[in-house]
């Protein structure tokens, strides 16, 4: 009988070891109200974002429109307008606009697109600032380089700092169409190898600094030598962590600040998908284009990543996976079902919430003091109106007693 | 002296009889006819209003899709065609990704902006293109190439002369 006596007590303690474990509190959101701003256009993603304005303490939604009506609107949640700014000057610079962060009504930064330059504006519509980041690139020496900011909106500058995501050797001026697929294999090839994330310092001085990190992290951590990862380059400057992800992968890795080099790794787990796009081969002889729309568009894969600074929250957005949908047309390309993760600040899942399909845009979220917004205005939804931007309003509900 | 069987000749010329109408039925041109007037449809729907006297000769479709530097390229293109009301040209890019002020003029009275991006389920062209039509039906469709963008340009051009 002595041997029971061992076997109960250890039963025991591993029921009690199991039941004190911590998990992390849940954490919810709940739909408070719809909101629209008649615009005259509707802004997308990466040109939308929220700020908070030192000059008066007060928080911001802005949306801007900069190739075609080339304008910036700064608005309150309320809807009342405070700032409409004409971004004309564009048109004289000749540029498109790879990235957008409002920092200020007098500090507008855009990043162009393929061309590497960086651009202040004031309310006035007016550049006060301009950095050619060519010649800084150049002094990384490995040919030319190209950056990028996060593909669905947010932060790109902090603390006087830029951090984007890049690539090597592409056609800067020339994008290769799928077609060129030699161009795209030799890019991708070279682009495995090299670094892929870039930072500038002390950007407002006359001394700015480069460094680059990152190096071959594609080959490293998303698909191996042989694969591309195409698609998105997704990251997410937070307020103490940078973090890399990406539609190929499961994970998502947190970078030093330091040495911008992968220092750990989460898993994005959920209930209802399976997560992270298959790579492409390289060398795949009958490649098509055909096939990386299919991909992108019908499996499972992390798509926005945003940090609730009020909160202390981060967001992920997941879309499903829906190859096995008998209505693929109707659920393809973010129509489909998605996951809204919720993790704490330590990146512990504290929940997983089903969102609803064709309702809301999973790549469009916007944190705001009063909650989290989700854009409900894509031009695959039958509600799109072509002049708003809408977006529901959620109130985001922690536990009291949680850490965060 | 061998005579050959002819027997088979009963149901050889009869089935290739079958395969030649098949091959010739007017499938191919009914779906033709089907898309043209879904396309029709479509731009009348939105605003487009054809010639009177002329016929439409062909419709010029801009999107976002794919190079963008192509795209924008085309929109250039595009512009010395705003108002000819023999070609009919759908924007469906969307004006945050690409400056398509030119067609918003009011001169532009045969453009149709395709708000919802709903153009590229009525036909086989996905991107950047032209459809070229003979006696309303679609003859054929250039689908825009980064390889060969300035033999497309010409080739549309060409056939617009």
């Amino acid at each position: 009988m002595e041997q029971y006596k061992y076997i109960v007590l250890l039963t025991v303690f591993l029921v009690v070891g199991c039941s004190n474990a911590q998990e992390p509190k849940q954490a919810s959101i709940t739909p408070v109200k719809n909101l629209e701003w008649q615009l005259g256009y509707s802004p997308i993603e990466q040109h939308s974002g929220s700020f908070i304005n030192k000059a008066d303490g007060e928080e911001y939604i802005y949306f801007s429109e900069p190739s075609t009506k080339k304008v910036l609107d700064i608005l309150t949640l309320d809807g009342e307008l405070k700032w409409h700014i004409s971004l004309a000057a564009l048109n004289s610079l000749n540029e498109r606009v790879e990235g957008f962060q409002v920092l200020s009504p007098d500090s507008i930064l855009v990043v162009s697109m393929y061309t590497n330059h960086l651009y202040c504006f004031n309310s006035k519509g007016e550049v006060w600032k301009h950095i050619d980041l060519n010649p800084l690139l150049e002094k990384l020496g490995g040919g030319k380089h190209e950056v990028f900011v996060p593909s669905y909106g947010g932060h790109f500058y902090k603390n006087d700092a830029l951090l984007f995501l890049g690539t090597s050797s592409i056609e800067l001026e020339n994008e290769p169409s799928w077609e060129q697929i030699d161009i795209i294999r030799s890019t991708y090839n070279i682009a495995n190898k090299s670094p892929q994330c870039f930072q500038f310092s002390n950007i407002f001085s006359d001394s700015i600094k480069v460094r680059s990190g990152l190096t071959a992290y594609t080959t490293k951590y998303l698909c191996g030598k042989d694969s591309m990862a195409l698609g998105a380059f997704q990251y997410l400057l937070a307020k103490d962590k940078l973090i890399r992800y990406s539609e190929h992968s499961n994970q998502f890795h947190l970078v030093s600040n330091s040495t911008l080099e992968v220092v750990d790794t989460v898993f994005a787990r959920s209930e209802h998908t399976s997560v992270g796009c298959t790579p492409l081969l390289v060398e795949l002889k009958n490649f098509e284009s055909g096939a990386i729309v299919e991909t992108r568009q019908t499996q499972g894969c992390m798509v926005q990543m945003v940090h609730d600074h009020y909160r202390n929250l981060y967001y992920l957005s997941v879309k499903h996976d829906v190859r096995n949908r008998k209505d693929l047309e109707n659920v393809r390309d973010g129509r489909g079902p998605w996951s809204l993760m919720i993790y704490n600040s330590d990146l512990e899942l504290m929940n997983e919430i089903l969102m609803p399909e064709q309702t809301y845009a999973p790549e469009n979220l916007i944190v705001c003091k009063q909650g989290l917004l989700i854009g409900t205005n894509r031009r695959e939804y039958k509600t799109y109106e072509h002049d708003k931007a809408k977006y529901e309003l959620f109130e985001v509900v922690v536990p009291a007693t949680s850490d965060n | 002296m061998i005579r050959p069987n002819m027997s088979f000749l009963k149901w050889w010329f009869p089935l290739l009889l079958i395969i030649e109408i098949g091959c010739h039925s007017p499938a191919a041109k009914e779906n033709s006819a089907a898309e043209m007037e879904h396309v029709f449809s479509f731009l009348e729907e939105n605003g487009y209003q054809p010639s009177s006297d002329k016929a439409t000769r062909m419709v010029l479709v801009l999107t976002d899709v794919s190079c963008p530097t192509c795209n924008k390229s085309y929109a250039l293109f595009l512009e010395k065609y705003v108002a000819d009301p023999t070609i009919a040209i759908v924007v469906s890019a969307s004006p945050a990704a690409l400056d398509i002020s030119a067609f918003n003029d009011e001169k532009a009275t045969n453009v149709v902006v395709d708000h919802r991006n709903q153009f590229r389920n009525l036909t086989s062209l996905k991107g950047s293109g032209a459809i070229l039509l003979k006696a309303n039906r679609i003859d054929t469709i250039v689908e825009l190439s980064a390889q060969r963008l300035d033999k497309d340009f010409q080739f549309i051009e060409e056939q617009l002369k």
